[in-house]
């Protein structure tokens, strides 16, 4: 298990190096940031004291050495846009999107194990056949769509709810109900494949013959089998849901790092973009650690391995 | 003899394909309306000659369901006076043509990586499959978007950039297959035959793996068409004048208080694609899944 955990680790550690000189190098070949940053009609000293000043203008394995150089020491440069140190402008974007992301995912999860062993308790009844068309409407569901409906419907018609913003609850229902719906329906679809091969198996008929009321057998014998796959999937569900909270942040207005994300690259803040990309991949990685951890507390089977 | 043999076991097969079809009205339905929205793609552009750029002022967001005017503008016009049929058609196109090359580039590539790193293993396809960790590990929104806004968001790029963000699949999918058959009697056999790796590969394995990507491929065209359209939403995908589903539904947004129309329809056809194409994978998933298919088939046997 500690092997397989720090094996985890190192790869993640590689899957991150991986992607922060991909996208260093990436972000240098579109030319000069200074030249975005500034007005248009800027004149060429500007500019080049501008480049000078934030060393824009030096070879590009030399801007990539003091990068490294400053990573280790925890600076990622200021923000352009900002003036302020481009990691204070990361951190305080991410709890915003975490806590709506943990608030999406926890109702997506228990919602989709309600559903998805409700459907899975008598494959192709009424209620499955329902719960699978549904549910595959709402994966299907474009959610910047549905987001701009639901504003329609609810903001501008009914006016029950703020178009926008953050606040009290009023400000979370639709941000939460657009996040929500396409892991809720992929998630479904997951519960109840795995709980239909949980309650075929020989331990729920042991169960069943043994007397235990059915409610236990469901929930206690077969969902936490029924549970393992479902754990796996939703660890990849994290990098969706950041998906989803692009779209969200974007449409009302949250100061996540969906949001921040899009900004600084329409303005090509730099350091900022940097910053907010080595964190997120950071953040998902450790989300996909924690859950490897989780799946081997529930199955004992992995634990002693 | 043997060949009129083969033929009526094509036709029967075809025949309890139909009939598995027809057993699951849903899968019906999406074949049926993906094949129309297919043969919009194709056909549609040329049926409405210029009516997708024709403004008239003075139809400016006409609202829908209206016969007053000619058909085209029964589901309403936009700001400019443009039809909006004439609009989705042409979108249709576009949002099709993005999607399915992107699906087909993303398969291929992400199929012979799979294969090569499957059929040899080794340290050379342990770091095949680490890139595949790297592009799943970050959101593949915000990746296509970092590298659309690098680059011109132009339709070749954006093609590139939705399919490298869906490579990961394909690549693990097809590799798992790899290890399954590559132990297997007939690949031994053609090893011991002499038989070149690349034939091996491409001739003997390939096409077993083919039904699996296929699969794959169909449900991944509606995770595809979606991102395109999230892409255009945030305003690094397809640029003005040309139009996808994605794109209308932006420029829609703006008009949301007077003209609602203008993002609902667009929106709404993404959304009834995507579900016709669930809908149809999950229908494939147990056709070709043994285990499940006497779901369909038993009561084929039974209506006929």
């Amino acid at each position: 298990m500690k092997k397989y955990l720090s094996k985890r680790i190192l790869s993640s550690l590689l899957a991150v190096t991986g992607l922060f000189i991909m996208v260093f190098f990436l972000a240098r070949l579109t030319g000069d940031p200074g030249h975005l940053y500034l007005p248009i009609d800027a004149p060429l000293e500007v500019r080049k004291e501008f480049s000078e000043k934030h060393g824009f203008n030096d070879p590009i394995y030399i801007q990539f050495g003091r990068f490294v150089s400053d990573l280790a020491n925890g600076n990622f440069g200021d923000s352009l846009r900002k003036q302020r140190p481009a990691i204070d402008v990361v951190l305080e974007a991410i709890p915003v999107t975490l806590s709506l992301a943990a608030v999406a995912m926890s109702i997506a999860l228990f919602g989709a194990i309600l559903i998805g062993s409700l459907a899975a308790y008598k494959p192709n009844g009424v209620f499955d056949r329902v719960s699978r068309v549904v549910s595959l409407t709402a994966a299907s569901a474009p959610d910047f769509w549905v987001a701009i409906t639901a504003i329609l419907i609810f903001s501008v018609s009914l006016r029950w709810l703020p178009t926008s913003g953050i606040g009290g609850f009023p400000y979370w229902i639709m941000p939460i109900g657009i996040l929500v719906i396409r892991p809720l329906g992929l998630l479904v679809q997951v519960v109840r494949g795995s709980m239909i091969t949980a309650l075929s198996s020989d331990f729920i008929k042991t169960a069943r013959a043994k007397g235990v009321k059915e409610k236990a057998v469901i929930f206690k014998h077969g969902l936490r089998n029924g549970l393992l796959p479902v754990i796996t999937v939703a660890g990849d569900q994290a990098a969706a849901i950041a998906n989803g909270a692009v779209i969200v942040e974007t449409i009302f207005g949250w100061p996540g790092i969906g949001k921040l994300m899009i900004d600084s690259i329409l303005q090509r803040d730099f350091a900022v973009v940097q910053a907010s990309i080595l964190i997120t991949a950071i953040v998902i990685l450790s989300i996909n650690i924690i859950i490897d951890i989780a799946y081997a507390v529930l199955d004992p089977r992995i634990r002693h391995k | 003899m043997l060949i009129i043999n083969e033929k009526t076991l094509i036709l029967k097969k075809l025949k309890i394909i139909f009939s598995m079809f027809l057993n699951d009205k849903l899968a019906l339905i999406s074949i049926i309306f993906l094949i129309f929205i297919l043969f919009v793609a194709i056909f549609g552009p040329y049926l409405i000659n210029d009516s997708f750029t024709k403004m008239n002022l003075r139809l400016r967001n006409l609202a829908p369901f209206s016969f007053e005017h000619n058909f085209m503008y029964f589901l309403g016009a936009d700001a400019l006076g443009r039809s909006m049929i004439a609009r989705l058609i042409v979108g249709t196109q576009n949002t099709m043509f993005i999607a399915g090359s992107a699906v087909i580039l993303s398969m291929t590539i992400g199929g012979v990586l799979g294969l090569v790193s499957g059929f040899f293993g080794g340290k050379g396809g342990n770091i095949i499959m680490r890139l595949a960790d790297i592009i799943m590990s970050f959101p593949s929104l915000l990746l296509a978007v970092i590298v659309l806004y690098m680059f011109d968001p132009g339709l070749i790029n954006l093609v590139i950039v939705l399919a490298f963000t869906r490579l990961p699949i394909y690549m693990r999918t097809a590799r798992a297959e790899v290890l399954e058959i590559r132990e297997r009697l007939f690949v031994s056999a053609a090893i011991s035959m002499g038989a070149s790796n690349s034939r091996i590969i491409f001739k003997h394995i390939a096409p077993l793996t083919i039904p699996t990507l296929i699969t794959i491929a169909t449900l991944d065209f509606a995770f595809v068409m979606l991102g395109e359209s999230a892409l255009s939403f945030l305003g690094v995908g397809i640029q003005p004048p040309e139009v996808t589903w994605g794109l209308m539904v932006a420029q829609g947004r703006n008009y949301l208080q007077i003209a609602w129309w203008l993002a609902f329809f667009p929106g709404l056809i993404i959304m009834l694609v995507a579900l016709s194409l669930n809908l149809l994978s999950s229908w494939l998933r147990i056709v070709l899944d043994p285990r499940q298919r006497w779901r369909l088939e038993n009561i084929g046997v039974k209506n006929e």
